[in-house]
């Protein structure tokens, strides 16, 4: 709070009730809700009904870091490295966060990291871990296991 | 830090809850119900050899992996680039004439593994060029196919009128070149085939959308290197035009054809070979004289200025203005494949340049003037290479887009 006259803030409210004061140059990362607040509602509280305060305050971490010009870019890499250090459930959580305000940047991240954590797994591990009931029956998955081997056997060979 | 993960979101009912929990305790890695749309952000990043692999866990994603909206946003966020590696001898009986390998591998790791592809080599064939993940090969010169490597998947194209009169001898006396690029105000992709025999020359585009082949007008002089550059929706040429040598380009949209001066080089008389390249959105070109090789690249900009006056190429002045020279390459003897053309393959945002120098790769940074030459194993020295991106685009069903 260096200079108290003329930073604009905008009001968030999650979930759980709980408000964040964010600076707009920070908020308006969150393309989806940008026009609450660009519409001269000044003090009035946005609500966010689907993210709970531990997920939206990591958002906004991320946002005002991001926001910041003064970060170099390795600073910022070594930081969005950190930032997806976490349980796969609150990740799962900032992703539909970043889905749901529209933050790119912070989509990108997050999908990424999952891409790359599921990327080695099995058809049978991945379907465990997204919770996939919507399977094929036993005939038609092995149709469609027979047709991916014929057609790519040689590349997975090492699968 | 330690927060349990939240699925009282609308989208998990209570008995989904229960189920989590339960699930919970055996494996951290449990991932709740996730609408459609993050599936898709998150498939979308994934690389091809994973998708073919993961087409088999649902019938839900089998049919999302296959939508040509996933397979444009996968192309778009996919950043798997291959190099694909060719031997460019008609003669050798090696049955392995293509490898790949990983192009981030190869500039920053010290060692790369190469791998074979196969591919039905039994006439020779060259490598004509990529796009979006597609490769366009010619075999025994006019054998047109379209082939995907990362799926796997080919089309052998159809032959245009000119091929139906072909004898033994224009095989051996006919000379082809070839250019493959897409077309974006249309989205089609098109193949430009130049044709020359005795007195006969021919210019022919190949379009998917109409699968067929079009006349088009005269090449201005004759082309002197093996297959065209495509950037940014031109096609380029090293061509020779009344003892001249210069830069042809084909506008793939307007199909019209252009003639560029070359650069002012440092020793008109004296280099050994000019070879095209791309250099990010641009074309490059290096020069190789004898004791070093300068590479040029030619910026956008310029050349929208000269796209509507036609027949301008003789005014060097504006062309002067196009070519940014943009360093020069110290030459080192001791490196092998001195007398080989130099090809520049890649630009790095470090301004890293990665060349194929005869027959090894080389990368090159202007900044410290360092060299170093990434080792791969497993490797058949190859003297070709084209970078494609992964992508499931496919070959077959363009034509019915």
């Amino acid at each position: 709070m260096s200079s108290t006259e003329a930073k604009k803030m905008v009001v968030l409210k999650s979930f759980d009730g709980v408000t964040f004061e964010v600076e707009e140059s920070v908020a308006v990362q969150f393309e989806s809700i940008r026009h609450m607040f660009e519409d001269n509602l000044a003090g009035s509280v946005i609500p966010l009904s689907n993210i709970k305060s531990e997920i939206l305050s990591k958002v906004i971490d991320y946002c005002k870091r991001h926001a910041d010009d003064t970060t170099d870019e390795e600073d910022l890499k070594a930081f969005d490295a950190d930032f997806v250090k976490v349980e796969h459930g609150t990740l799962f959580d900032i992703i539909r966060a970043a889905n749901y305000l529209n933050i790119k940047s912070l989509l990108d991240l997050t999908c990424q990291t999952v891409a790359d954590m599921i990327k080695g797994k099995t058809p049978a591990e991945i379907r465990e871990l997204f919770n996939i009931s919507d399977e094929f029956t036993p005939e038609e998955e092995e149709e469609a296991s027979i047709i991916t081997r014929f057609i790519y056997m040689d590349r997975y060979a090492d699968c | 830090m330690g927060c349990k993960p939240n699925f009282d979101s609308p989208i998990n009912s209570p008995s989904k809850k229960i189920k989590f929990t339960k699930h919970q305790t055996q494996t951290q890695e449990l991932i709740p119900h996730l609408p459609q749309e993050i599936i898709e952000e998150i498939l979308s990043r994934l690389p091809v050899k994973s998708l073919l692999k993961f087409s088999c866990v649902s019938k839900s994603w089998l049919s999302l992996i296959s939508t040509p909206n996933f397979i444009e946003t996968h192309l778009q966020n996919s950043s798997h680039h291959r190099i694909l590696l060719t031997i460019d001898d008609p003669y050798t009986d090696s049955p392995d004439y293509l490898q790949n390998c990983s192009l981030h591998s190869l500039l920053y790791n010290p060692v790369t593994d190469a791998m074979n592809i196969p591919w039905d080599w039994d006439e020779f064939s060259v490598v004509v060029g990529s796009c979006n993940g597609l490769v366009c090969i010619a075999k025994r010169f006019d054998k047109l196919f379209l082939w995907n490597p990362s799926t796997r998947k080919s089309r052998r194209l159809p032959f245009s009128v000119v091929e139906m009169f072909f004898n033994d001898d224009i095989y051996e006396f006919g000379y082809f070149t070839y250019g493959f690029g897409f077309d974006e105000s249309t989205n089609d992709y098109k193949i430009v085939k130049y044709f020359c025999y005795e007195h006969l020359t021919l210019v022919m585009i190949y379009s998917f959308k109409t699968d067929s082949w079009k006349h088009i007008e005269d090449f201005p002089g004759r082309p002197i290197k093996n297959t065209a550059k495509f950037v940014n929706g031109k096609f380029y040429w090293i061509a020779s035009h009344l003892l001249r040598i210069n830069i042809v380009s084909l506008d793939i949209e307007t199909q019209r054809f252009e003639e560029i001066e070359l650069p002012q080089l440092s020793e008109p008389d004296n280099y050994k070979h000019l070879t095209l390249g791309v250099s990010g959105e641009c074309l490059s070109m290096l020069i190789n004289y004898e004791k070093y090789g300068d590479l040029w690249i030619l910026k956008e900009r310029a050349w929208s200025k000269v796209v509507n006056i036609p027949f301008i190429v003789d005014d060097t002045k504006i062309f002067e203005q196009s070519w940014n020279k943009l360093f020069t390459i110290p030459f080192d003897i001791s490196y092998p494949g001195i007398f080989e053309e130099w090809t520049p393959l890649y630009m790095l945002n470090n301004g890293e340049i990665l060349l194929l120098f005869g027959t090894i790769f080389i990368v090159y940074n202007p900044k410290d003037k360092g060299l170093r030459c990434p080792i791969i194993n497993n490797f058949t020295p190859c003297l070709k290479a084209n970078i494609y991106v992964e992508s499931l685009v496919s070959p077959m069903d363009m034509g019915h887009t």
